[in-house]
């Protein structure tokens, strides 16, 4: 999070300062293609620039603070994200791989180490297993850092949803890891 | 396999977790789970952040160069002036229509006759007057001037040896009705009398194949939904059968 320069920073880009504009990207990008990568690895990258794209054009409009930046650019995505699996349905590929995950590593690898220090892609390939809804909560909630209200806004829910789902999330994470420390002893 | 109840994290303390709560404060059998959202949540490595970057950068270099400003700008006015020719060209044709059918504002109306041809205002007003004479159909083909004549006939069932509208007959005038019964059918005129027998005189009786025998006193018959097929009293029946519906 930039805190507090974010203000200036947002009106220094939004003026046309590309520096400015660039530390805004680097402090966003990254939660941004992880969030994507959990909801649709194959298509992350494209929608990730299309999302880019298309807050560029509008920055000048934006206004308020860090945090609604940031709920405003994942909206962006989900409804990029949305129109990208919508154009797919009608053009339907076969996928090469099914039992992998997304860093391409069994699913099952992915917990075994899960005791001692995680990676950042391990992590996000078990939160990945989870069913999408509570997938995407616990990234919103957690990678994006928004607080409930805000991810309820992006994901379109009532607030009592999506804090539920990000509950089932986690819980069922935790058995997960439960299960996987149980198994290794 | 089941953890056992007691072990179900509790929403409150998962809460805490997804808010940041450190890892000191985090009981222990939650600590997988803790290290786990925070690898998630990790830093991004400069190869995240450089991801895209390049391409952001270009995309916002162009958004933000006055040239590309001033495009959408022009783009947008475009965009106004079009729809603003498409919204008058709508009124204008609406307005032409309405001035056709004669319902403008009566100075509206001079102005579209004066400009487009259009009826005027008197014109329209006195169209108007005669719809709401004869709401059921179009305007009949009235001529008062048919005089009444001795003999005209009436319908049977002319109750009060009136009639409406008062046209009076004329021998041989080719009567004709609207058949519907609310008396506004008017006589089709013959500029000459005919000597012919057939026709009734009053001009106001439902076509018939038949003449009706019946008349009432002042020849002028009152129009009647059921017709009956009698001839009137003098014999001068409406045989014509020529009768317009509106």
């Amino acid at each position: 999070m930039i805190g507090r320069d974010f203000d200036g920073v947002l009106a220094r880009a939004a003026a046309g300062s590309s520096d400015d504009f660039a530390r805004l990207y680097r402090d966003v990008h990254p939660a941004l293609i992880r969030y994507l990568n959990v909801m649709a690895y194959e298509q992350a990258d494209d929608v990730a620039a299309e999302a880019w794209l298309a807050a560029v054009t509008s920055l000048s409009a934006f206004s308020g603070t860090e945090t609604s930046f940031r709920s405003w650019l994942f909206t962006i995505a989900r409804n990029k994200l949305i129109d990208a699996q919508r154009k797919a349905s009608r053009r339907p590929t076969t996928p090469l791989t099914e039992a992998h995950d997304r860093t391409g590593r069994d699913a099952a690898d992915a917990a075994d180490q899960v005791v001692e220090a995680f990676s950042t892609e391990r992590a996000l390939a078990l939160i990945a297993e989870l069913p999408k809804d509570q997938a995407e909560a616990v990234m919103l909630r957690v990678v994006v850092g928004l607080d409930v209200a805000d991810a309820a806004e992006v994901m379109d829910r009532s607030p009592g949803a999506v804090r539920v789902l990000a509950h089932r999330g986690l819980k069922r994470l935790a058995q997960r890891l439960a299960d996987e420390e149980n198994h290794e002893v | 396999m089941e953890r056992p109840e007691g072990d179900v994290p509790e929403d409150s303390r998962l809460d805490a977790l997804m808010d940041g709560t450190p890892a000191s404060q985090v009981e222990p059998a939650l600590l997988p789970l803790k290290r786990l959202l925070e690898a998630a949540a990790a830093p991004g490595s400069p190869a995240e952040q450089q991801d895209g970057l390049v391409a952001a950068l270009r995309a916002h270099g162009q958004a933000s160069s006055p040239t590309v400003a001033a495009r959408v700008t022009k783009q947008r006015t475009r965009k106004r002036w079009t729809i603003g020719a498409a919204s008058a060209a709508v009124l204008l044709l609406g307005t032409a229509t309405s001035a056709y059918a004669g319902v403008l504002p009566a100075p509206l109306q001079n102005f579209a006759h004066a400009t487009i041809g259009a009826p005027s205002a008197a014109e329209a007003a006195a169209d108007d007057s005669r719809d709401q004479r004869n709401p059921n159909g179009p305007a009949p083909a009235t001529d008062s001037t048919i005089a009444p004549t001795p003999g005209g006939v009436t319908p049977p069932g002319a109750p009060d040896g009136t009639s409406w509208p008062a046209t009076t007959p004329t021998p041989g005038a080719n009567g004709n009705g609207n058949g519907n019964g609310n008396g506004v059918g008017v006589a089709k005129p013959k500029p000459t009398p005919s000597p012919s027998p057939k026709g009734n005189a009053n001009g106001v009786n439902k076509p018939k194949p038949t003449p009706t025998p019946k008349g009432n006193a002042n020849g002028v018959g009152k129009p009647k939904p059921t017709p009956t097929p009698k001839g009137n009293a003098n014999g001068v029946g409406n045989t014509n059968g020529n009768g317009s519906r509106p």
